[in-house]
């Protein structure tokens, strides 16, 4: 949290030494009750849960708890190639969001940032905004659409060029990057605002000294851009560890078919399909305790990055 | 921001990050308006389209969707989701985050990890535990399944309180020496300052919610509480079902095949443009709000 608390303005801090002593008091108690709606909510739908992960470790039917079963699950699991090709992925996945769909952004926003004439800087920004209002549902209609090998866009210009029409949504080898594709695709725009943001804070001043220094546009972005960027990356480097593994879910739901299994399987669609679609609740929660195990150390490695290379070793928390 | 330099690397630099982004603009453009133009087109596929003015203009296929009855309902219920979703989150989020922004009382800090850290980190129970759970609430299929696990949110409660820090503490100081309640304090001297930032986050909650396709795909299966999106994948998928099996009668009958599909490719294309249509119309008044709200959450916080 310690990001968090990087820029406080003096709120409240006037006389706490002694405030702080007792917990309720006349002032404190209302302020109590209206943090006691949010705090009801996150310990149903967050807190109440969290046992629910050892079903991983039970018999459980749709009938309810039928006793323990050990490790039987995570044995069943280890022994099922569909299992560690959802495992491998899902790492694949991520290894793709962090080397493309985080980076896209960043280097958008440079580009964009280098543009002088506004109108056309505007019209660009507002185009690549706008898909990351439009549904997955929508999205994943649109490109099947346009990569259908009938009367696909894409295909029609490939028979213009006299090429044989691509059947784009069957190729297996190809899924890993079009998921990657369609990520950056929906969400470059929108992740770029922020670092537009910060890119037009940047002190003109330090452009003019490193022009006098004798620094040329690539210098000057390396030793003046980038560093400024730092901070905002660092942070957004954690935050975005929610788009790249937990975002996952949808866009492979509504894009994977059989054809493609081989490499568009991942955890959260194996937890479903066996899990719900199949009720085998035991199976479902066992994938779903990796998927956690994943998700966590994920997590706090991120943040470990963001803190060993942010000035203030500070990451998100 | 930076000098000019006309150096010719920087020129022919300039030129090709143009077209660049040129290119990059028109990658976002060119599916929707190819959407666009199959919703409005007459014109059979049998020849190549490269072109993307329509040959053969048409509302029939819009004519076809908008007499389909059964998208109403799924409609509004998006449209109540969404209303009900957006100001309960409002309201919850940014009632905490004024109690998280005080740091005259115990807990603050307490606050930040129990509702942000701790269920970023840990992430809940997982679907399966989540399924089973709300089937002991009695919740699945019920709007409130929709509505209430994505009310409280630490991401806007943050967001919301980095802002707070910003209105000066000595406003509350005087009301609070003026005999004012915390609620009133919050009420009528913290929240009208606010707005932006209340905008800013509605907006965030507003299309998380008129999107939100998953929550009902798992856990509602009464077609009368689908929302639109769900609605939505029903109908381009029945489509494509239907699609196939006309492929086969038109082959039997000897019809000209290409002539029927273009009626389905069409029709879908016409679903698409009608729930991306609202979302081009209201999106540049809107787009402000989000910026905003962006640059808040992530720079400040």
């Amino acid at each position: 949290m310690a990001q968090f608390e990087a820029v406080v303005p003096p709120f409240g801090t006037t006389g706490t030494a002694r405030k702080k002593r007792r917990i309720f008091t006349a002032r404190s108690i209302p302020l109590y009750l209206m943090i006691l709606p949010a705090m009801v909510l996150t310990i149903m739908f967050q807190y109440i849960p969290i046992p629910g992960r050892l079903i991983a470790f039970m018999d459980f039917r749709t009938t309810g708890f039928q006793g323990w079963v050990g490790f039987e699950h995570f044995r069943f699991l280890f022994n099922t190639a569909y299992f560690w090709n959802a495992f491998r992925n899902t790492w694949r996945f991520i290894f793709l969001g962090y080397l493309f769909v985080f980076p896209a952004p960043i280097i958008f926003a440079l580009l964009l940032n280098e543009i002088k004439f506004k109108p056309f800087k505007k019209a660009v920004q507002t185009l690549t905004v706008l898909p990351h209002f439009i549904n997955w549902v929508v999205v994943s209609t649109i490109f099947m659409g346009i990569l259908s090998p009938r009367f696909g866009y894409v295909n029609d210009l490939i028979r213009a060029l006299g090429g044989q029409p691509v059947f784009f949504l069957s190729l297996p080898d190809l899924f890993p990057w079009l998921l990657t594709f369609l990520r950056i695709w929906k969400g470059v725009g929108y992740s770029a605002i922020i670092y537009l943001a910060a890119l037009s804070g940047v002190d003109a001043e330090l452009y003019e000294s490193a022009v006098i220094d004798g620094a040329g546009r690539i210098r000057q972005t390396l030793a003046v851009t980038l560093p400024a960027l730092a901070p905002t990356i660092l942070v957004l480097f954690v935050l975005s560890f929610s788009d790249v593994f937990a975002g996952l879910f949808e866009p492979v739901l509504m894009l994977k078919n059989p054809m493609i299994n081989a490499t568009a399987e991942i955890l959260d669609t194996y937890i479903y399909e066996v899990g719900l679609e199949r009720r085998r609740y035991g199976l479902g929660a066992a994938a779903g305790l990796f998927k956690a195990a994943i998700s966590m150390s994920l997590l706090l490695t991120v943040n470990w990055v963001s803190k060993r290379f942010s000035s203030e070793r500070r990451g998100i928390f | 921001m930076s000098l000019k330099i006309d150096t010719t690397g920087h020129r022919v630099f300039r030129v090709f990050n143009g077209l660049f982004l040129l290119l990059v603009a028109l990658t976002m453009l060119v599916p929707i308006l190819s959407v666009f133009r199959d919703s409005i087109d007459f014109q059979p596929r049998s020849t190549l389209r490269l072109a993307l003015i329509p040959r053969e203009p048409t509302l029939f296929y819009y004519r076809r969707v908008i007499n389909d009855a059964s998208i109403y309902r799924p409609f509004l219920n998006s449209i109540l989701i969404t209303a009900i979703g957006t100001t309960l989150s409002l309201f919850v989020n940014s009632m905490a985050a004024y109690t998280m922004s005080r740091r005259d009382i115990r807990g603050n800090v307490f606050f930040v990890y129990f509702l942000v850290i701790i269920p970023m980190v840990v992430g809940g129970g997982g679907i399966i535990a989540n399924f089973v759970w709300f089937r002991a609430l009695g919740i699945l299929n019920t709007y409130a399944v929709m509505i209430l696990p994505m009310v409280a949110s630490g991401f806007y409660m943050i967001i919301v309180r980095t802002f707070y820090w910003s209105i000066p503490y000595s406003l509350t100081e005087s009301a609070q020496l003026d005999g004012a309640s915390e609620f009133e304090i919050y009420r009528t001297i913290i929240a009208p300052l606010s707005k932006a930032v209340y905008a800013a986050i509605a907006l965030f909650a507003g299309v998380a919610y008129w999107n939100n396709w998953l929550h009902a795909f798992m856990f509602v299966h009464n077609p009368r509480l689908f929302p639109f999106p769900v609605k939505l994948r029903a109908m381009l998928f029945l489509t494509q079902d239907a699609e196939r099996l006309l492929q086969e009668w038109a082959l039997q009958q000897g019809l000209n095949l290409q002539e029927v599909m273009v009626t389905f490719e069409g029709t879908s294309s016409a679903i698409v443009m009608v729930s991306i249509i609202p979302i081009l119309l209201i999106y540049p008044y809107l787009q402000r709000y989000f910026a905003q709200g962006v640059r808040i959450g992530a720079i400040k916080g």
